[in-house]
């Protein structure tokens, strides 16, 4: 087996980490929790996705644009279902996680109970399925690489939008702190809106490119936990992290499945992660974020 | 066995199951993702004794609770060194783990075909003896100086540690217990419907789990045990709507979550109801005696 | 104030969720029980009705097969009312949902046995989830007619005696099926060397994989290449790498129908050509689930029915017009157990589960039904005996059926 082409196979599945990764960076560097329910956002979205491709027959971009904006609204709202009151009470970080898991599972029953009664598919948008290089002896499927470019972009806007916009100022200011954001006359409410709306766009991608790459099922999203793997590995707080720490742990997984087979790598994985997680906390890239005293 | 004794004998199973969740989510704040897996290993634990050996469950159960701990003990080190985002992840892929290996351990533990033929010797009497010595031990816990450091380092662990708590000692006694708990539950649990696969435990039930603690209030055992009592007995009721079950429930964390966050019974637990009851018995008698003087 | 705002929120969820449980009365009764599809030619209650009970997996994981089976059976269910019913009776089809879980089906069994007074259940289309049922059903003594592939859910491998309860009903087990399509691929297509990819974590699958190899190197084929995934696992083309290198002739593939598709799909994308094996899942809606179906370029699978055979015309408008799917294999699996169930019934005149067990164990011989001629059941396997099956074929994306096959290299 080519090593080269198992370094495809895994940049490829990694750039699926990368986009799921992006969003789930965004609410935890800003908001500084995990938000599981990301998961949800991803399915409900690749569901929606479906729909509108296969009812109006819409090619890709389209069906990328409606979707990410679909997306971004049932991220903000969850975010008011679940957040916004917490947020104002300043709840107890437990309650956090509740409520995101508890709308992550939500949502992902929401669409067993309406769709699981049969498989679904999306149509396809590309004629050939991959590229060939040097007469065959890599291939390289396309809708892994336009995932990759696609990722790679919105990083890049993403991070346009952090470090040279006003909203990437309140963000970052929100991100340090929000106390002194608010007394500052920054509207934390509407900041953290849009962060979420954002992340739901980032979701509704993501979901879509599952959908594309695999069979659409419920429980695409379980796939936010290999997002949140790689962004720990790449360092949460970090948005560039999500890059790195995407496509590190999709190289990672191809490499075990190739040498240890498909039962241990799921072990290995996890004790790689703890390690990881004693050894270098912050991640590739991150900053240290430690916990207030 | 009647259908009416299997439920109950599953609903003391769930009880013990969410009594280590209070443990760890109610006096401790660890947010364990990935508890279910330990009902596996007890459940295999207590299976594989049973098939293999044929000793009897009086010794298996004891076998599988030590298993559980220990493994708990190996998970807790990592644990208890994170802070809470990533205990959540550490949890869910230490679940993810040890289903993959299950699956995988053909040889041992039967594979994806799991393991049939386990003797049917849980019966009612017995799970109540059980889930009785199972809550005294809890509660005493909880009274106890360790359930006071859990709550300490729950509010905040520097200032706990500024106290002189050991946080990781703390942390490691309550990870190691809540293992031996569910670990016990499943080893119920094998017992009781005679058959275990990989598959039994998985994200769905440490979920479900965390849904029926946070309903009856994080901080209060009893909410805990009664949420986890009706949201058993409630699909049995709510046949028709089997499918949308778990909205249900996620619906009604949300409202709890949004208004109520302290869960509906708060911090309140049965027995401050029956000291409010004596209160109010012995009151009416002190108002009698006084009502002379005034 | 907080403290009568916490009352009035703790009095709205209670309230709720008893509004909820209220709905459908209360625990004891049995009217909260079925699903939409409960027929509506009985009385609730009745005096003379049997009640057949119907566990599957209506909302999780195998959802597929699990509403295909139970809507199967409503529809034989309504039939045969329509035709009279049995026994001068009208049948009850009481549809439980397992959510795929052990437990659920426990529960479930219990319920409709202890309450509803159920004589038979239509089993779960799932292997492990059958196994739950051995203990429950040997101790009630009501049969379970199950499809499940691992002949240990039917017959107790230590000591050779068939599970009181336990009847795999209307389709062959694993070992059969191995039989079947290894015996073909060999004599039919002049295969010799095989790889296998199959799934770790899905019993069915394992038990296929394993069953194949077994039959394949028995009539003396080889098998080149073994790659495994688990349930949950995307990315196959690692795997499927492996396989490419190998000289394997073809690849067996008996995993459910999502993750044929997907690996049939990787496959392509790393331009591996080689035909699939599959076991009973590359049936439809396989082919509508590829993006592009000619990337199938040669497959072979077996079935139980041919679903475009015409005698099946009448049953698939019937199934469509009543649940507005088309149906599948899986549903007339449901369906034909019903009607197995009927004549056990009838062979002795007597709707006592014991009786119903008695009969499926001895008096189901040679009977004819909709997609199968001559279907016997066997009293010590608890399984059909010589049960045929049709061969499909997938050539550049288009499925045709290559007739019924019969192993001749087994004995």
């Amino acid at each position: 087996m080519n090593i080269i082409q198992l370094i495809i196979n895994g940049i490829s599945l990694g750039s699926v980490y990368v986009l799921i990764s992006l969003g789930f960076t965004l609410i935890f560097s800003v908001l500084k929790f995990s938000n599981f329910s990301h998961g949800g956002v991803m399915v409900v979205s690749a569901y929606f996705g479906y729909i509108i491709a296969r009812q109006f027959g819409f090619g890709l971009i389209p069906t990328l644009i409606l979707t990410a904006i679909f997306g971004g609204i049932l991220s903000s709202l969850v975010e008011v279902i679940g957040f916004e009151r917490l947020r104002r009470n300043n709840g107890d970080i437990m309650l956090y996680f509740v409520a995101s898991s508890t709308l992550g599972t939500m949502l992902q029953n929401i669409m067993a109970v309406t769709f699981s009664s049969t498989y679904y598919s999306y149509p396809t948008f590309f004629k050939k399925p991959y590229f060939e290089l040097f007469g065959g002896t890599f291939t390289i499927p396309v809708s892994d690489t336009i995932m990759l470019g696609v990722s790679t972009t919105l990083i890049i806007i993403l991070m346009y939008i952090i470090y040279k916009t006003r909203l990437g100022v309140s963000i970052r200011a929100l991100s340090m702190d929000s106390q002194t954001a608010k007394l500052m006359g920054i509207n934390v409410s509407v900041v953290v809106f849009m962060c979420f709306f954002i992340s739901g766009v980032l979701g509704a991608i993501s979901g879509v490119f599952l959908g594309i790459n695999y069979v659409l099922y419920p429980q695409l999203g379980q796939m936010v936990f290999k997002g949140f793997t790689a962004s720990i590995i790449g360092g949460l707080g970090n948005i560039s992290g999500a890059l790195f720490g995407g496509l590190l742990l999709g190289l990672s997984e191809v490499l075990l499945i190739y040498f240890v087979g498909s039962g241990y790598s799921t072990a290995i994985i996890f004790i790689l992660t703890i390690v990881f997680l004693i050894f270098r906390p912050q991640g590739i890239t991150g900053k240290i974020v430690s916990e207030k005293v | 066995m009647s259908f009416y004794s299997s439920l109950f004998i599953s609903i003391c199973i769930t009880s013990i199951g969410i009594m280590s969740m209070y443990l760890l989510l109610g006096l401790s704040g660890i947010f364990s993702m990935g508890q279910a897996a330990f009902m596996s290993i007890g459940a295999y634990a207590a299976g594989l004794m049973a098939i293999k050996t044929g000793l009897p469950m009086i010794i298996n159960i004891p076998i599988a609770i030590a298993v559980g701990m220990l493994v708990a003990g190996f998970i807790a080190i990592p644990v208890i060194k994170l802070r809470r985002d990533y205990v959540a992840l550490v949890t869910v892929s230490f679940g993810e783990a040890i289903v993959a290996l299950l699956n995988k351990l053909t040889n041992l533990t039967g594979g994806s075909l799991g393991l049939n033929g386990i003797p049917r010797s849980m019966n009612m009497p017995l799970a109540i003896v059980i889930v009785a010595v199972c809550l005294y031990m809890v509660l005493n816990f909880k009274k106890s100086k360790y359930g006071r450091q859990c709550l300490a380092v729950k509010s905040d662990e520097i200032s706990a540690a500024a106290m002189g708590i050991n946080v990781r000692n703390s942390k490691m006694l309550v990870f190691v217990l809540a293992g031996g708990f569910t670990a016990l539950a499943g080893a119920m649990w094998a017992y009781l419907t005679t058959y275990v696969e990989p598959n039994s435990f998985g994200q769905k039930l440490s979920v479900e789990w965390i849904i029926m603690t946070f309903i009856g209030g994080s901080n209060s055992l009893s909410g805990s045990i009664m949420s986890a009592v009706i949201l058993k007995i409630l699909p049995e009721i709510l046949r028709f709507a089997d499918s949308m079950r778990i909205i249900i429930y996620s619906v009604i964390v949300l409202i709890i979550i949004n208004f109520r966050p302290q869960g509906l019974l708060g911090e309140r637990e049965l027995s401050d109801l029956f000291r409010w009851l004596k209160k109010k018995v012995m009151g009416s008698h002190q108002k009698e005696q006084k009502g002379g003087n005034s | 104030m907080i403290k009568t705002k916490g009352r009035a929120i703790i009095g709205m969820t209670l309230a709720a969720v008893l509004a909820l449980s209220g709905c459908s009365g209360t625990t004891g009764q049995t009217t909260g029980g079925s699903t939409e599809n409960e027929s509506k030619t009985q009385a609730a209650g009745g005096v003379d009705v049997i009640i057949v009970g119907g566990i599957n997996d209506l909302s999780g994981d195998g959802s597929v097969l699990g509403n295909a089976v139970s809507n199967g059976a409503q529809l034989a269910v309504d039939e045969i009312n329509a035709a009279g019913g049995i026994l001068g009776k009208q049948l009850v089809y009481k549809a439980y949902d397992n959510r795929n879980d052990g437990t659920e089906t426990i529960n479930a069994y219990n319920r409709l046995t202890d309450i509803d007074k159920a004589v038979a259940i239509i089993g779960p289309p799932s292997s492990t989830i059958c196994m739950s049922l051995i203990e429950v059903s040997s101790e009630r003594k009501v049969p379970v007619l199950c499809l499940p592939s691992d002949p240990n859910v039917t017959v107790n491998a230590k000591t050779g005696e068939p599970y009181p309860g336990m009847f795999l009903v209307a389709q062959p087990n694993a070992i059969a099926q191995a039989q079947l399509m290894s015996d073909f691929m060999l004599m039919n297509k002049n295969k010799t060397k095989a790889a296998i990819f199959y799934d770790t974590a899905n019993s069915y699958s394992t038990i296929s994989a394993q069953a194949f190899e077994e039959a394949w190197t028995q009539i003396g084929g080889e098998v080149v290449s073994v790659q495994t995934f688990q349930t949950n696992d995307n990315d196959f083309k690692t795997q499927l790498s492996k396989i490419k290198q190998s000289d394997a002739e073809f690849i067996f593939l008996p995993n459910t129908t999502p993750y044929c598709v997907l690996i049939v799909q990787q496959a392509a994308q790393i331009g591996l050509e080689l035909p699939y094996v599959g076991a009973m899942d590359m049936a439809n809606p396989f082919l509508s689930l590829l993006d592009n179906p000619s990337i199938c370029k040669e497959a072979y699978f077996e079935a139980v029915a041919w679903m475009q055979d015409e005698n099946l015309d009448h049953f698939r408008e019937q199934y469509k017009a009543k649940f507005g799917e088309e149906a599948t294999v899986k549903s007339t699996s449901g369906y034909e157990q019903v009607y197995v169930l009927k004549a056990a019934i009838e062979a002795n005149q007597s709707a006592e589960p014991e009786q119903i067990i008695n009969a499926l164990e001895n008096k189901i011989k040679d009977l004819d039904l909709l997609t199968i001629k001559g279907y016997t059941q066997n009293g010590e396997t608890h399984a059909p005996d010589n049960m045929e099956m049709v061969i499909c074929e997938i050539h550049d994306g288009v499925l045709t059926e290559l007739g019924s096959y019969k192993p001749t290299l087994f004995d």
